[in-house]
């Protein structure tokens, strides 16, 4: 979806620049990717030379909108205050109106102050104004002027007490002629309100940047400098340093302060709109008063609306929009009041009015809106809701009145019609089934789990069975063959014994009832391993596993 | 065996469709009892609404609709009754919510029957009925043994985390549900049915008047005898007529 609304804004990169100073102008047209080229008013001390025409299409919130830039390069022909514009632009067979900036040409354009103006990079500070009143909104402009490749650019800005920096819009560049010099220049311009009242010598703020000025090197460093792998950032490190204006903030005069002066300073207008002019008594007309201007918008008030008898008065919240431009802020507070007439007749709209004190004039000014004559015929005698026209930003809301109050209505249908149970055995069988059951699993695992007599009964039936599968084994060398006899000896009686010696292994056997001749061949068997482990061979192959295989199934088939 | 199993078929199929022809016939005057109240019979809507509830069968919705009927013949007291029991069975309907607080603006004490301890801390007890605490109860309970029998036979750290949640929620659980049974059970809270009551110190007309009360104002019902009422509001005690107040909670709940 296209947004439909087309508008024409005519720009200008400087405001004030050199007889040999170049300007771009841009013609911005809105809302349309089509149009003629435009025709410009004012240009006649200039020379002209397009800069080409681009078109865009942007997506902002869910709408396209599309966009069409004229670009002119603008060559002053003589020193002097001129309006630029307004630009008139044909779209579709109809003619739309941009605005007028004002540009000021001299011989030299806007020049550094006092510093280190000499240098092949330098930054210059200047302000609007030398003096300015409290709150009061002024100028402060930083230019850089550079011939040589920058790159990196950083900015410190001064902090002061009693002075606030806001930036206006984005830095521009451009290039300038200084002491018969072409320079490079990037223009950054701030908004500075002074707080308090005194002076204040406004310290430099300072520029970082990586420059790189041809016949400043070596060969060395060039050759190393070509290469990336040597060097990330080509050029040295420099950090330039503005000059130091100085501002006198003086407090507002006393002398003819109106009563109602709410502290507003700057440059402001009051409109005022009554729409529609002529309603039936009981509909709704919004008095719309604008105000707008360049200042401390913030301390412009919520005007009040004077009580007229027979017109009932609804005010809107007020809304405030402010705008960054090269020029400063600049602020629109919008009023608005449903006027709701009671009765048919002529109505007198009083104007309403603002006071303010006019820097550039330096005196307390007052400005009022015009009267309003609003005619109300016979209505039908109900009153309307109070409304805004043109969709104010914020309507007027109402609390949700209840008119009457009832009972919501019967039920249609009815869920579940039962008799009335009470608890019974199905609910306590709910319940106490999963706990027996939990309760028999539990016996049958305490029946099913082992005693200690029977786990070492089944440890003394495994015993034999992982000897033999041992002794299956016939590289099994002493060590592992007398080990393994220990283990069956503590698996076979129930033993914790670490080694076991032939005159244990008797006194064992005799006592689990074995006969005396399997009792002397495990005395034997045991003595002749001893001699083994003893004699440094515990490590190399017995052979002895098949006469330990027979006297273990001996000892089985005879002990109780 | 079969033949068993034929014989309980027998019995059980008539008394299935005995109860189904009963529920029936009761929708049939529940719609009956609708249609008169939207014609504005209100009186005849409620006799038919009072029948259904004589015979046994209840719901949620009758008692609702026995509710707006009263409303409607100026019966306040009567309103706040029925909404009341229906909120006992249903007590997140927004309508019933909505009416009953409606209907609570034309009652004309300002009294509040008082909250125990235990109601503020089980607070959810309230907005659920008894049968869905059970249901609850139940699952947990279920899940609670099953996760018990698992632990016996697999030592693993999950096993034992498992049943430590659900002791937890089955404590919570049935705590609220055996609190709901309770207070269900003890429910003596009765509403004041009569424009206006005189409260006697004695269950006898000649007895002293002790404070009058009004349609729709909810007390505590303590005993009855010889077609008088002994009630509690706040710090007051007296005795009402019978008939002159009914209790919550039907006797056959």
């Amino acid at each position: 979806m296209f947004a439909d609304e087309i508008s024409v804004t005519l720009k200008l990169n400087r405001f004030d620049a050199g007889i040999s100073d170049t300007i771009r102008m841009t013609v911005s047209v809105k809302g349309s990717r089509e149009a003629d080229n435009p025709g410009i008013k004012g240009l006649e001390d200039f020379s002209v030379r397009s800069g080409g025409q681009s078109s865009r299409v942007e997506m902002i919130n869910g709408k396209f909108s599309s966009s069409l830039d004229f670009t002119y390069f603008l060559q002053p022909e003589k020193e002097g205050s001129f309006d630029i514009g307004p630009a008139f632009v044909k779209v579709d067979g109809k003619v739309y109106k941009s605005n007028t900036e004002k540009l000021t040409v001299t011989k030299q354009g806007a020049q550094p102050g006092k510093g280190n103006t000499d240098k092949p990079v330098f930054l210059a500070a200047t302000l609007s104004s030398g003096t300015a009143y409290i709150e009061e909104q002024l100028s402060y402009i930083l230019r850089l002027y550079y011939i040589a490749g920058i790159s990196n650019v950083s900015l410190d800005m001064p902090e002061i007490e009693g002075l606030t920096f806001k930036q206006l819009g984005k830095p521009v560049e451009y290039t300038s002629r200084y002491k018969s010099g072409n320079y490079n220049v990037i223009e950054i311009r701030f908004s500075l309100v002074p707080s308090k009242p005194g002076r204040f010598e406004i310290v430099p703020a300072k520029m970082g940047m990586r420059v790189r000025i041809s016949g400043d090197s070596d060969l060395f460093e060039d050759f190393f400098s070509s290469d990336d792998f040597f060097t990330s950032v080509r050029g040295r490190s420099v950090t330039v340093a503005s000059n130091s204006p100085v501002l006198n903030v003086l407090p507002v005069s006393e002398k003819g302060k109106p009563a109602d002066y709410t502290g507003m300073i700057g440059r402001f207008n009051i409109s005022a709109e009554l729409d529609p002019p002529r309603v039936k008594a009981g509909e709704s007309s919004t008095l719309t008063v604008l105000i707008k201007g360049t200042g401390n918008i913030n301390r412009i008030p919520d005007l009040e609306f004077p009580e007229i008898e027979n017109l009932k008065i609804y005010p809107d919240e007020p809304a405030i929009e402010t705008e960054q431009t090269d020029k400063g802020l600049i602020g629109i507070k919008t009023m608005k009041w449903a006027i709701v007439p009671e009765k048919e007749g002529l109505y007198t709209i009083p104007y309403l009015e603002i006071s303010y004190f006019d820097s550039g004039r330096k005196a307390y000014l007052r400005k009022k809106t015009q009267t309003f004559k609003l005619i109300v015929d016979p209505g039908t005698g109900e009153m309307a809701e109070p409304k805004f026209v043109k969709g104010g930003s914020a309507q007027l809301k109402k609390p949700v009145e209840e008119l009457a109050e009832d009972i919501f209505p019967i039920h249609k249908s009815a869920v579940n019609f039962s008799k009335s149970v009470s608890f019974n055995l199905l609910w306590l069988l709910l319940i106490i089934v999963p706990f027996f059951s939990f309760c028999t699993a539990y016996v049958i695992y305490i029946v099913k789990k082992p005693t200690p007599e029977k786990e070492a009964k089944m440890l003394a039936a495994g015993a034999a069975k992982g000897f033999l599968k041992k002794c299956k084994n016939e590289d099994l060398n002493a060590d592992d063959l007398s080990d393994s006899i220990r283990d069956y000896f503590n698996k076979r009686f129930n033993l914790q014994l670490g080694s076991i010696a032939p005159d244990e292994a008797s006194s064992i056997l005799k006592a689990g009832g074995c006969n005396q001749d399997t009792i002397g061949q495990m005395e034997w068997l045991l003595k002749k391993l001893e001699t083994f482990i003893y004699t440094g061979k515990g490590s190399e192959p017995c052979d002895m596993h098949e006469e330990a295989a027979l006297i273990i199934k001996s000892i089985e088939k005879e002990i109780k | 065996m079969k033949r068993l199993f034929l014989l309980a078929i027998l019995i059980a199929v008539p008394s299935f469709l005995f109860s189904a022809e009963n529920s029936s016939n009761i929708e049939e005057l529940f719609y009956k009892a609708n249609q008169l109240y939207k014609d504005g019979a209100y009186d005849e809507a409620l006799n038919v609404y009072s029948e259904i509830e004589k015979s046994g069968y209840t719901s949620g919705d009758l008692w609702y609709n026995m509710g707006n009927t009263c409303y409607r013949l100026n019966m306040t007291g009567h309103a706040v009754l029925y909404y009341e029991r229906a909120g006992r069975v249903m007590p997140r309907n927004p309508d019933l919510e909505y009416n009953l607080q409606y209907v609570r603006k034309f009652v004309k004490d300002a009294a509040d029957v008082p909250s125990s301890f235990l109601s503020d801390i089980l607070f959810w007890t309230e907005s659920m009925t008894l049968n869905e605490l059970f249901i609850i109860f139940v699952i947990i309970n279920l899940l609670f043994w099953c996760a018990l029998i698992l632990r016996l036979y697999i030592k693993k750290e999950w096993t034992y985390y498992f049943p430590v949640v659900l002791l937890v929620l089955w404590l919570v659980s049935g705590i609220s549900w055996a609190w709901k049974y309770y207070y269900d059970a003890t429910d003596s809270r009765a509403v004041i049915l009569s424009e206006e009551v005189n409260v006697l110190s004695g269950p006898d007309e000649r007895e002293k008047l002790l404070f009058q009360l009004h349609a729709g104002t909810i007390v505590m019902h303590d005993q009855s005898e010889e077609g008088w009422t002994l009630i509690r509001l706040d710090e007051k005690r007296g005795w009402v007529k019978n008939n002159d107040i009914e209790k919550i909670k039907k006797n056959t709940e």
